[in-house]
């Protein structure tokens, strides 16, 4: 098993971990064929909620979340529908 | 007719207050608020006026839909001659001045000429008088706030002022009403203060009307649902503020840091809106206490906030600094950059102490943060010692010497007169001009080009200076509103800029919040528009008339000097490569986008508004 980090943002914080730090991130255990998907349905994250998904700083179109696979040392975000200015 | 159709026109030097019909005429063509008193200036004030003289002129001017239902309907805008970029100024504030104005029976406001002394203007409906300042002269905003109050002996005053760096001429003084709101960029209120005036105090009881207020109220209404049942502005900005974007930005390798040297910081979730929310050690309060709304507004993403008691920035200041010591407004995601990531300070007590600031005196926090981010850097290379400081040692990361700063520009003393001066003066001044990052003389707000293509171009070609709020391209290129697009590339983005920056002027000009264009286009603002006023108002007419601005905007700044030779960024943008995150390897690529820019705009290929362009606009 490796690890990868993912991050939790705004609304979707209260989907962290207690252990998780302050940095809103959290280690996460991951096989070679570890989906996106599978990371969202396995930590129980609402998908209707899920807006913008940043795989190591870059964007994942929602069409290709599901079948991206993870790697060691990936960080993950994710965050609501959010804007500002 | 939610216009009231008439303008006061306040003559400083002859010391008159004359009421003057709206030209309706340029209604037409321009609508109001922003478009409308450009439209005045570019008539009345030659290009190349000296910003701080006389001759200059200021319009404080409502949009048709303000002081109405219409949600966020309470905006008024501040239209100048910018003493920091020599450029059209042009600043947007909520609250609820704006409002008061149109209830007071006024449009617009123009101030000309100048009073031979401190002065301040009151204005209770129709009565308007220039009344002598004397005693509040020298004072910040927060102090003449009290004062006008306990004056007038009127708790419902609704009041605009700036503080002592628009009165020393501090090139970025913003003029604040309603203690912490902000017409704040561009040195609108150092052309305030040149004129020696030190407030506007309001007291409207006039209402507002529309021209057919059954529809008015079936529009709005609809207009609000969709604000509310829109997941940025129902939920997002209501719970985080703009603060939400700290840790989006910074996560995609776009957050500007010491002074745009870095595009990640390490301290931006510190720093962040999800940062305020969490409990501190010393009362087990977060620095959040709760959102905040401007008038009519239901969107509500203002902030209102305490510094920790414990906090250094706060221990030395007496009863007259209450404020310090209560909720006061901020910690805004502009400020939250500029004055922490791009100085290095990840103290989120120190940033909103500085905000406070920056609210209390009348500051511009970007231009305030990015100036001294810019010294730092100077500072760290040995290009100015302590010598020039006066003994800070200003570093980045910082927190103490940032308030210092701070403080000192706020006073308008010592190095803070330097400061005061904008980046581009102080690093031009010591022999570094490529260090300021600027265009046409404004600060950077906090997207870094290299990592959001589009917001270079968008900062290389903005009327008023480098600045997001004339195409905020973020919102597709990051945040996927209305569409998403991919941020490191710069195919398509001439024509999204155009879009963005058309849309914003008209946003601009309405009297409603530019915060509405996440969840609101054209379609929606145009029935509000016309069940309000006269007229027909059509998506595809608004559209032409953000267009028609815009080209007004270019003309003015092409005769002041400061067009198509100021579209530019500074070298390192273009040509020193993002070393972390996605962006890593990557420059502005302003030299491709400028182009197509220029040709979809209908310029000619040096970036003149051509005679075509100028026919088919009615300009």
């Amino acid at each position: 098993m490796s690890k990868m980090t993912v991050k939790l943002f705004a609304s979707l914080m209260e989907y962290l971990p207690v252990n998780s730090t302050k940095s809103h991130g959290f280690d996460y255990k991951i096989t070679d064929s570890t989906t996106v998907g599978y990371l969202i349905d396995d930590l129980k994250l609402p998908r209707n909620v899920i807006h913008i998904v940043l795989l190591n700083g870059v964007y994942l179109d929602a069409e290709t979340r599901d079948e991206t696979v993870l790697s060691e040392g990936d960080t993950l975000g994710f965050w609501p529908p959010v804007a500002g200015g | 007719m939610s216009w009231t159709k008439k303008v006061l026109r306040i003559n400083l030097t002859k010391g008159t207050c004359t009421p003057e019909p709206l030209n309706m005429e340029w209604v037409e063509q321009f609508l109001g608020q922003r478009g409308l008193a450009t439209k005045y200036l570019t008539e009345e004030v030659p290009p190349t006026t000296d910003a701080l003289s006389p001759e200059n002129t200021m319009y404080m001017i409502t949009g048709p839909l303000t002081g109405t239902m219409a949600s966020t309907a309470g905006r008024y805008s501040v239209v100048t001659k910018s003493p920091l970029t020599g450029a059209v100024a042009c600043s947007n504030s909520g609250g609820f001045f704006g409002n008061e104005m149109k209830c007071a029976g006024w449009d617009m406001i123009i101030l000309e000429g100048k009073s031979p002394m401190p002065v301040y203007i009151s204005i209770n409906d129709d009565k308007a008088e220039i009344l002598p300042a004397d005693e509040i002269w020298g004072k910040s905003v927060w102090e003449t706030d009290e004062w006008l109050h306990a004056k007038h002996q009127d708790p419902q005053l609704r009041i605009a002022a700036i503080g002592v760096p628009g009165e020393k001429g501090v090139l970025y003084a913003a003029i604040i009403n309603d203690l912490h709101r902000a017409a704040g960029r561009s040195g609108v209120g150092t052309v305030m203060g040149s004129k020696n005036v030190k407030a506007i105090a309001l007291r409207g009881s006039k209402g507002v009307t529309v021209n057919d207020p059954k529809a008015f109220f079936e529009t709005t209404t609809a207009a609000k649902k969709i604000l509310a049942e829109n997941a940025v502005t129902g939920e997002g900005l209501p719970a985080l503020g703009t603060q939400v974007l700290m840790n989006v930005i910074n996560e995609m390798g776009a957050q500007p840091a010491h002074n745009y040297k870095d595009s990640v910081f390490a301290g931006a979730s510190k720093i962040s809106g999800e940062a305020m929310l969490e409990p501190r050690e010393s009362d087990g309060k977060p620095n959040l206490t709760r959102n905040a709304g401007c008038f009519a507004c239901t969107i509500s993403c203002g902030r209102i906030s305490t510094i920790d008691p414990q906090h250094f920035s706060i221990q030395n200041k007496d009863d007259l600094h209450h404020s310090y010591h209560a909720n006061s407004g901020g910690l805004e995601y502009e400020a939250a950059w500029a004055l922490g990531s791009d100085t290095g300070v990840d103290d989120l007590d120190a940033l909103t102490y500085a905000q406070f600031v920056c609210n209390e005196q009348g500051l511009d926090p970007i231009s305030l943060g990015s100036t001294i981010a810019a010294a730092m850097e100077m500072f760290e290379e040995g290009v100015i010692t302590t010598k020039d400081t006066g003994g800070i040692e200003l570093n980045f990361g910082n927190a103490k010497a940032m308030i210092e700063c701070t403080e000192l520009v706020a006073k308008a003393e010592g190095f803070g007169l330097e400061l005061g001066q904008g980046s581009a003066r102080f690093c031009a001044k010591h022999g570094r001009p490529e260090l300021s990052m600027t265009v046409r003389g404004q600060e950077f707000p906090a997207y870094d080009p290299r990592g959001i293509q589009g917001m270079g171009l968008g900062y290389a070609t903005s009327n008023r200076g480098a600045c997001h709020l004339r195409g905020y391209t973020v919102a597709s290129e990051v945040l996927g509103i209305p569409i998403k697009t991919d941020p490191l590339e710069t195919e398509g983005k001439a024509g999204l800029q155009i879009a963005f920056q058309n849309a914003t002027a008209v946003f601009d000009s309405v009297g409603i919040c530019v915060f509405t264009s996440f969840a609101w286009s054209l379609e929606d603002v145009a029935p509000q528009l016309d069940a309000a006023c006269e007229g027909d108002w059509t998506p595809e007419r608004l559209g032409e008339i953000g267009e028609r601005i815009w080209n007004l905007e270019r003309l003015y700044n092409e005769a002041a000097g400061v067009g198509a030779s100021a579209d530019k960024l500074p070298p390192r943008m273009t040509t020193e490569p993002a070393t972390t995150g996605p962006a890593a390897g990557k420059v502005s690529g302003l030299a491709t986008m400028l182009p197509e820019y220029y040709a979809e705009r209908g310029w000619s290929p040096e970036g003149g508004v051509t005679a075509e362009t100028k026919t088919r606009l009615g300009l």
